[in-house]
Formats: C-alpha cells, structure tokens, sequence
C-alpha cells in the first residue's frame, strides 16, 4: 500500500468509528435514562424502607430484613451501573483509539468501577448505623457520595461528550441533597431529617429518566448530517 | 541506517495488510467497502448485545438489508441472532461473539496502527 491508500483506508476506519460513536450515543443516552430510575427508586427504598422495617418486631428478625433489603437493593442497581459504565468505558476507548492523541489510560482510569461500589457500601452502611449520629460519619458521607456523584459526571461526559441538561440536573440535584441532608444533621443533631433532603433527589432522577429516554432519538439528529464513509 | 529504518516501514506494512486482510475476511467483504458491517460489529462490541430495532435505528437500513448484513455476519461466527419470546411478541436479540470481539480488535488496532503511521 502506498501513503495515498493508506491515507484513505485511515480516513474512511475513523470515518466509520465516529460514525459508530454518534449513532451509539443514543443509545447510551437511553441507557441513561434506564439507570437514572433505577437510582431512584433505590435511593427512595435506602431512605424510606427504614420505617417499615423498624416495625418489624424483634432486633435479629429487623437487623436481618435491614441486611437483607439493603444489599439486594445496592447488588441490583450496581449490577445495572456496572452494565451501564462499562459501555460508558468502551465507547471512551474507541474514542480514545478514534483521536490522535490516544489515551491509552482511559481503561485504568474508569476501571474503579469495583471501588465506586465499596464506597458505596460503605455510604449506605453509615447512612443505615448509628455512625449518621457522629460528625466524622457524616463527614464520611458526605464525601463519598460527592465523590460517586463525581464519578457519575465524569462517565456521563465519557459516553455522551457534551452532558445533556438531564445529566447535570441529576448531578446537581444530588450534590445538592448530598451536602443538604448532611447540614440537617449538624444543624438539628439528628438524623431525623435526613431522608427528606433526598426527595428532591428522587424527583429529579425520575424526571431525568423520562427527560433522557424521551429524548435519546435526538442524538441520531446529529447523523443526518454526517459524512457517509463511502 | 536507512536499511533499517526500510525494514521497520516493510514489516509495519506487512502487519497493516495482515489486519486488513483478516478484517476483510471476518466481515466478508473488503474493509474499504464495508460501512454498514462494520458499524454493526462496532456497535455490538461496545453494547454486546442489541435488539434488531435498535440496530435498524441506529444503521438506518431498511429491515431486508439488515437481515442480509446479520446473516452474513452470524454466517462468519461474529454474532449470535436469538429470538427471545416477550410479553409482547417474540424480540430478535443480537449478540457479538468472541470471533466478533476479535474483528472489533482487529478494526481497533488497525485504527491505531494507521494513527501512529501517521
């Protein structure tokens, strides 16, 4: 091949690899959409399954129910996030392979996807302990959950390049109660109003869910205009 | 010096047209033909798994032309088309294979080793 053909050979692969990135993001912007209901719903059973369960006659049978909620309901909503930042992941490195600056890190660095839920695990049982009712795990709290919402920006702008406006509401929103329902507790020095701050959050997730699915076909807007690769 | 430097160019030519050649094999059809194969084998490595709507959405083929591309695809072992029978009716599900990760491989390496010999 000479540096003509392999020049047009370059042209039309990265030609075709942009094109596969601008038709997939309507389906990551879906995606999107899917997780943003499935955190919904489970930030609304972490916050308010407490009561019903703390009805529950009996302290083993109530820890037991507590443990057992709990963790199918973290197991299922990150087995889901996990589904939707590894695509988040594949589709930045073909981006990667797509640029000439190739970035051959991106895997290394999206890969925490394992920490993202120790720490996790870590939040939802401070939340779920008396440790809420101390300064330090509060703290705690409030910096874990900032740095999974970081995480959450940071794969958002990774598959869908220019975060959508649903996107910065739901990272918004839940810095917003995030920091809020920890300033409840400092304020009233308890954690009794800490769940209310998280309805805004809840809301907002729903709205995001039904904004994004509503509104992934127009990212395949984009495409018509798109060079054909032939 | 220059022998050398020959040798280098030879052998990174000779690794271009070996991926080339083996990505025009797998897809059955040569690479700088190939648009709406490619894209398909593309969007499945990234999602693994795809419904055929989804795939006529994003390719935007009519369905006779995507049926043509997918059996020509799962003719070469890169997927796998299932029907999965649904509250709704039954839903034709389409998976890559490993044969398939291995031609997105081939078409990823192919993209680095071009930018590189840039």
């Amino acid at each position: 091949m000479n540096r003509d053909e392999i020049q047009a050979l370059s042209e039309h692969l990265k030609c075709l690899g942009t094109k596969a990135v601008r038709l997939d993001r309507y389906l990551q912007r879906r995606a999107w959409g899917v997780y943003y209901s499935i955190w919904a719903v489970s930030i609304l059973l972490f916050t308010f399954l407490s009561y019903p369960i703390s009805l529950i006659r009996g302290a083993y049978l109530q820890l037991a129910a507590y443990v057992i909620a709990y963790v199918l309901i973290v197991l299922f909503a990150s087995y889901f996030s996990g589904l939707v930042f590894s695509k988040a992941r594949r589709l930045a490195n073909l981006e990667s392979d797509l640029s000439d600056h190739q970035d051959r890190n991106i895997k290394k660095k999206c890969g925490i996807g394992t920490l993202v839920l120790a720490v996790l695990i870590v939040a939802i049982i401070i939340i779920g302990s008396d440790l809420l009712r101390t300064a330090i795990g509060v703290l705690l709290e409030v910096i874990i959950l900032a740095l999974i919402d970081l995480y959450v920006y940071r794969m958002l702008g990774k598959s869908l390049g220019k975060i959508p406006f649903e996107g910065l509401m739901a990272v918004s929103v839940f810095m917003f109660s995030d920091v809020g329902s920890a300033a409840t507790v400092f304020i009233y020095r308890s954690p009794e109003y800490f769940g209310y701050l998280w309805i805004p959050t809840i809301f907002a997730w729903f709205i995001a869910s039904i904004y994004s699915i509503y509104h992934a076909r127009d990212e395949l807007v984009v495409q018509i205009d798109s060079q054909e690769c032939n | 010096m220059s022998d050398k430097s020959d040798h280098v160019e030879d052998t990174a030519h000779e690794s271009l047209n070996y991926l080339l050649e083996s990505l025009g094999k797998q897809l059955n059809e040569p690479v700088m033909k190939s648009t709406a194969r490619l894209i398909i084998v593309i969007s499945l490595a990234i999602n693994r798994k795809l419904s055929f709507s989804d795939l006529l959405t994003i390719t935007a083929l009519g369905k006779g032309s995507l049926s043509n591309h997918l059996e020509k695809l799962q003719k070469n072992d890169l997927i796998k088309i299932r029907t999965v029978f649904r509250k709704n009716g039954p839903r034709i599900s389409i998976e890559i294979t490993e044969t398939g990760m291995e031609a997105y491989r081939n078409y990823s390496s192919l993209l680095r080793k071009l930018t590189n010999s840039k």
